[in-house]
């Protein structure tokens, strides 16, 4: 993609009016590490959004808000209980990257290979945006698939994400496959649990990489609520269910290794968040 | 294709450039002589062109220019001097850590940057801080001993 012109926003309205006025041929950048994997007929005016204040974590409450403009290395070095993103942010690439990467810029554009929509989609939560109007929408609902993520964030700036802590009782598992530590993932998958008395109360599980888009296995999450709470669930897991999807293997993988790693990483998340949520230390 | 002009900080330095909206903060370097910052992979995997801007390691070869603008640039030529070498550029040599020294400069900026944060890093955070830099040369034994070195000397606490 190339860029033909570029101008400052250092307030949201700023850069609503900007993408506005500009139009079809605007471009957002924040880190701007995308624009290497977009390709465009026409040239862009990119609209560097670095100055608007919409960077740092906070927690108020039970709740984790983060800034569309923070670095994944911030995402990476932010501690507090109940944080579970800096395990996703360790994933990502190197430090160069997760330097100038925001977790807006991963989120806003999905790629098959992106690493927190799949983390996102089992957190929850909410986003903010602003453009020709502000909304806040679920991350079920923004993410719902790819036409309706594209329409959510049409004309928009994504301003924050909204999170719920992980509390005690629940857990979060995050897995990502790749040939090296800068290559993409060839497979992701991301599981929250909740427990109560041992048995899974409530489960999410999803995954991506495989698939243009992430996608929640609610069949299989169906299948863990209700159970008891013990990693040797995941054998009689019916992963039979993922014939349903079109994957797409990576790396030159055959269809059934593609489905063999698939299964091996959704277990894995499923089994430390499941560990987690058991009282035991998922670092 | 029209070009601009942004200012930002280089070394010290308060500097103007006329740039293409296009041009990659590497190419804008290497075209003033900063020729320190070396052409690699140009898409953000080997870190040879790695540059410190506003405190942290980024890869100059996918920052645009533009983004550039109003921000503090550390390239490795306001790093030490040939006779006054940095604490981690003398570690480097005396480690033997230096073969060929294409990644060097940006070898240098990356533990730069880690060493400004945090002066006494562990083998852990070294591993993690310096993860976007290759070395083909070395098999980075000998850099991360530098490191670690350099981190128990307390030399720049
Ligand atoms: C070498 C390399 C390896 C990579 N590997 C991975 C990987 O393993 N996993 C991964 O997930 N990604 C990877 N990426 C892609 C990229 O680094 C991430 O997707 C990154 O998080 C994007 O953030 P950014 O700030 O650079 O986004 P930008 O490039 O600035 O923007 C990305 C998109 O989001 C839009 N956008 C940005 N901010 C906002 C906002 N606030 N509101 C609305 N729209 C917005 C932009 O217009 C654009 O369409 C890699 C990139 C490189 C260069």
């Amino acid at each position: 993609m190339k860029i033909k012109d570029f101008v400052f926003a250092s307030r949201v309205s700023e850069a609503c009016s900007l993408i506005r006025e500009i139009g079809d041929s605007s471009y957002l950048i924040a880190g701007g590490t995308s624009t290497f994997f977009v390709s465009s007929k026409n040239s862009k005016v990119a609209i560097d959004i670095n100055r608007i204040p919409i960077k740092g974590i906070s927690k108020n409450n039970d709740i984790f808000k983060i800034g569309a403009g923070t670095t994944i290395n911030d995402i990476l070095k932010y501690k507090a209980s109940g944080w579970v993103l800096d395990r996703v942010a360790l994933r990502h690439v190197n430090q160069q990257v997760r330097n100038i990467s925001t977790i807006g810029g991963n989120i806003a554009r999905v790629f098959y290979w992106s690493d927190f929509p799949v983390a996102l989609r089992v957190l929850e939560g909410t986003i903010k945006l602003s453009g020709i109007s502000s909304k806040t929408v679920k991350i079920s609902e923004a993410f719902h698939n790819s036409t309706v993520h594209k329409d959510v964030f049409k004309g928009s700036l994504l301003e924050y994400i909204e999170i719920p802590e992980i509390k005690k009782g629940m857990g979060f598992g995050y897995t990502k496959e790749s040939r090296t530590s800068e290559a993409f993932s060839a497979a992701t998958a991301a599981a929250f649990v909740k427990v109560d008395d041992g048995i899974i109360s409530d489960a999410r599980v999803a995954i991506g990489a495989v698939l243009p888009f992430p996608v929640r296995l609610f069949d299989i999450e169906e299948e863990l609520k209700g159970t008891k709470a013990e990693s040797l669930i995941i054998r009689d897991l019916n992963f039979d269910r993922l014939n349903k999807y079109s994957l797409l293997p990576r790396e030159g993988m055959s269809m059934d290794y593609c489905k063999h790693l698939l299964r091996v990483k959704i277990s894995d998340a499923i089994c430390d968040a499941l560990k987690e949520a058991m009282g035991g230390c998922n670092d | 294709m029209i070009k601009k002009k942004i200012s930002f900080t280089l070394n010290g330095e308060l500097k103007e450039f006329e740039i293409n909206p296009n041009e990659r903060l590497l190419t804008l370097l290497r075209r003033n002589g900063y020729k320190g910052t070396k052409y690699g992979c140009l898409e953000g995997t080997c870190g040879t062109c790695t540059v410190i801007m506003d405190g942290k390691a980024v890869d100059s070869c996918i920052v645009f220019a533009f983004q550039a603008d109003e921000r503090v640039i550390e390239t490795i030529e306001g790093v030490g001097a040939g006779n006054e070498p940095h604490e981690i550029q003398k570690a480097l040599i005396d480690e033997g850590a230096v073969q060929c020294g294409y990644c060097t400069p940006g070898m240098v900026l990356s533990a730069k940057a880690m060493f400004d944060e945090n002066p006494t890093p562990s083998e852990d955070y070294i591993k993690v801080q310096m993860d976007g830099n290759f070395c083909r040369c070395t098999g980075y034994e000998k850099i991360w001993s530098a490191m670690k070195k350099l981190s128990v000397s307390h030399k720049l606490r």
